[in-house]
C-alpha cells in the first residue's frame, strides 16, 4: 500500500511519499520516487494503479512545461491543480480511466503555499494537510521502510533527508 | 569462463533483418552501414513451437533474474550485467516445452527476458526488435537503455487490459549496465537486481542473501545458479535448464545451457557421504525426499 502526505505551513509545503514500488505482494524497489516535478515550485505526488501513475503524471508534467514554453510563464499551483482535475475528469468517463490518487503541492508568489488533494474520481480540494493511504507504522500489517521528504518554499523545491522508518 | 554457444531452437523472430552473429553472440561494435542477414533454420524447434503457440497460449512463468554490478575495485573497471532464467514453458498445468528460450538478445548490447503469457511476450519481443532497429537506422545511434524501456512501456500501455503479462528487460549499453523491468500494466522500474515470475520470491530469497556491490563475475554466476536451483526446486512452473547471459561493454556472451538438478543431487550426495552422515538406506531415503540444504559450488571435501 502506498502512502502520501502533505502539510502546508505559513510559507512552505512539506510533502512525503513512501519509496516502495511493488508488484502484487513483492517489493521490487525500495528507492522509488513518486514525486514528479511540474515546475520549479510545483510537485505532483502520484499513487495508484501501476502504469497509470507514471503515464498520467508524465502527461501532466509535459503539458505544464509546454504551457511555459508557449506562453513564457509558468502555471500557478491552483491552475495546475485545476488542469489536472479537468484531465482526470475527462478520462474518468472514457474507456480508459486513470486510477490515480494525487497530491499537488506548490508555492505561488501571490497566493503563497498551496496543497491540493485529488482523488481518482477527480475530486479536488485545497487543504492545509492531506494524505493518501495508510501511514501507520506500528499497527499496519505492511511495513513501509523509508520515505522521501521534500519541502517547497519561495526558493523552490528542497530535498530533505530520506527517512528510514524501521520496525520499532 | 563462458562457453559461447547458440541454441538451435530460436523463434522465427530472428529471421528478420537483424544484426546478430551465429557464434560469438554479437561481441563487437558494428557500424551502421553493415547489415548482415542471418536466417536460422531450425525446422524441428520452430515448427514445434509454432504449433504450440497456435493451439495453446504458452505460459512462460518462470523465474528471470538479473544482477547488475557496476565495477570491481581491483582490476580494470568492469561493468556487467548477469542475466539468467529458466527454460520451462507451461500450459494448463503441463510442461509445454522444457527447453524454450526466454532470454532473447535484441542487439549486441540489449537482452530481453520474458515472463508471463508466452505468445504475447514473443510478439512484443519482435516488435521491440523492429522498433529498435528502425530507431538505429533513422537516428544513426542506438536507442538508450531508458529510452528502450520507455518505448516498450508506451507500446504496452494500450494493451494493459488485455492479458499480456510481464515483460522483463535487461540492458547493458553505452550508458553503462542497466536493468529495467517493464510490465504490461505499465510499471516500469530501473533497479540493480530484479526477478520476475512465479518463482521470483524464492529467487529473491537467495539473491537478497548473497548479492552485494562489488561481486566478481564468478561469485555472481555461483549465486545465480544457486538462486535458480532453489526456485526450480520449490516452484512448479520453474524448472528444467538454466540460461545464463553475461553482458559487458563488448556485448553479450552466453553460457552453455545446463540442468542443475543432477548436479544438485550429486553435490548433496557427495557432501553427505564425505561427512559420513548417511548409510545406504538413508541415502535411498534421502534422494526420495530430495531435500537440499547445502549451497552449490562449494565442494569442500574433508
Amino acid at each position: 500500500m502506498e502512502y502520501l502526505i502533505g502539510i502546508q505551513g505559513p510559507d512552505f509545503v512539506l510533502v512525503a511519499a513512501d519509496n516502495v514500488a511493488a508488484s502484487s505482494i513483492i517489493q521490487m524497489k525500495h528507492d522509488y520516487d513518486k514525486m514528479f516535478k511540474l515546475s520549479d515550485k510545483i510537485l505532483l505526488l502520484c499513487v495508484g494503479e501501476a502504469g497509470d501513475t507514471v503515464q498520467f503524471a508524465e502527461y501532466i508534467q509535459k503539458n505544464v512545461q509546454l504551457y511555459k514554453m508557449r506562453n513564457g510563464y509558468e502555471l500557478s499551483p491552483a491552475a495546475a491543480a485545476n488542469f489536472t482535475r479537468k484531465n482526470l475528469a475527462d478520462y474518468l468517463r472514457s474507456r480508459t480511466p486513470y486510477h490515480v490518487n494525487l497530491l499537488l503541492a506548490g508555492y505561488d508568489e501571490t497566493d503563497g503555499p498551496g496543497l491540493y488533494y485529488m482523488d481518482y474520481l477527480s475530486a479536488l480540494a485545497k487543504a492545509p494537510f492531506a494524505a493518501h493511504g495508510y501511514g501507520l507504522n506500528k499497527r499496519f500489517i505492511m511495513n513501509l521502510p523509508s520515505f522521501t521528504v521534500r519541502l517547497i518554499d519561495k526558493d523552490g523545491i528542497h530535498d530533505m533527508e530520506k527517512l528510514p522508518v524501521g520496525p520499532k | 569462463m563462458f562457453v559461447v554457444s547458440w541454441t538451435p531452437l530460436m523463434p522465427p523472430a530472428h529471421a528478420l533483418t537483424h544484426q546478430m552473429r551465429w557464434d560469438t553472440c554479437g561481441g563487437q561494435h558494428r557500424s551502421l552501414t553493415e547489415i548482415v542477414l542471418f536466417i536460422f533454420f531450425s525446422p524441428l524447434g520452430s515448427a514445434a513451437e509454432k504449433t504450440e503457440c497456435q493451439l495453446f497460449s504458452l505460459q512462460l512463468s518462470p523465474v528471470c533474474h538479473l544482477i547488475s554490478n557496476p565495477f570491481s575495485y581491483h582490476t580494470v573497471p568492469q561493468l556487467w550485467v548477469l542475466y539468467f532464467g529458466m527454460t520451462r514453458a507451461s500450459c494448463k498445468g503441463l510442461i509445454c516445452c522444457p527447453i524454450s528460450q526466454k532470454i532473447m538478445p535484441i542487439h549486441s548490447h540489449l537482452v530481453v527476458n520474458i515472463s508471463g503469457s508466452g505468445a504475447d511476450c514473443m510478439l512484443w519481443e519482435r516488435i521491440l526488435t523492429c522498433e529498435m532497429r528502425l530507431y538505429q537506422l533513422r537516428h544513426r545511434k542506438r536507442l538508450s537503455v531508458n529510452g528502450a524501456a520507455k518505448l516498450l512501456s508506451m507500446m504496452l500501455h494500450p494493451f494493459k487490459d488485455q492479458n499480456t503479462k510481464n515483460v522483463l528487460s535487461t540492458f547493458g549499453g553505452r550508458s553503462g549496465p542497466r536493468v529495467c523491468y517493464v510490465c504490461s500494466d505499465g510499471l516500469q522500474l530501473k533497479g540493480e537486481m530484479i526477478s520476475v515470475g512465479s518463482g521470483s520470491p524464492y529467487a529473491y530469497a537467495v539473491l537478497d542473501d548473497g548479492w552485494r556491490w562489488g561481486m566478481t563475475v564468478d561469485e555472481a554466476v555461483a549465486l545465480a545458479r544457486e538462486a535458480v536451483f532453489r526456485a526450480t526446486h520449490w516452484d512448479a512452473y520453474s524448472g528444467n535448464n538454466v540460461d545464463l547471459f553475461h553482458i559487458t561493454a563488448h556485448g553479450w556472451r552466453r553460457r552453455d545451457r545446463e540442468d542443475l538438478k543432477e548436479e544438485g543431487r550429486k553435490y548433496v550426495f557427495i557432501n553427505c557421504i564425505s561427512t559420513k552422515k548417511l548409510n545406504s538406506r538413508q541415502y535411498n531415503a534421502f534422494f526420495q525426499i530430495n531435500i537440499c540444504n547445502h549451497r552449490l559450488n562449494k565442494l569442500d571435501f574433508p
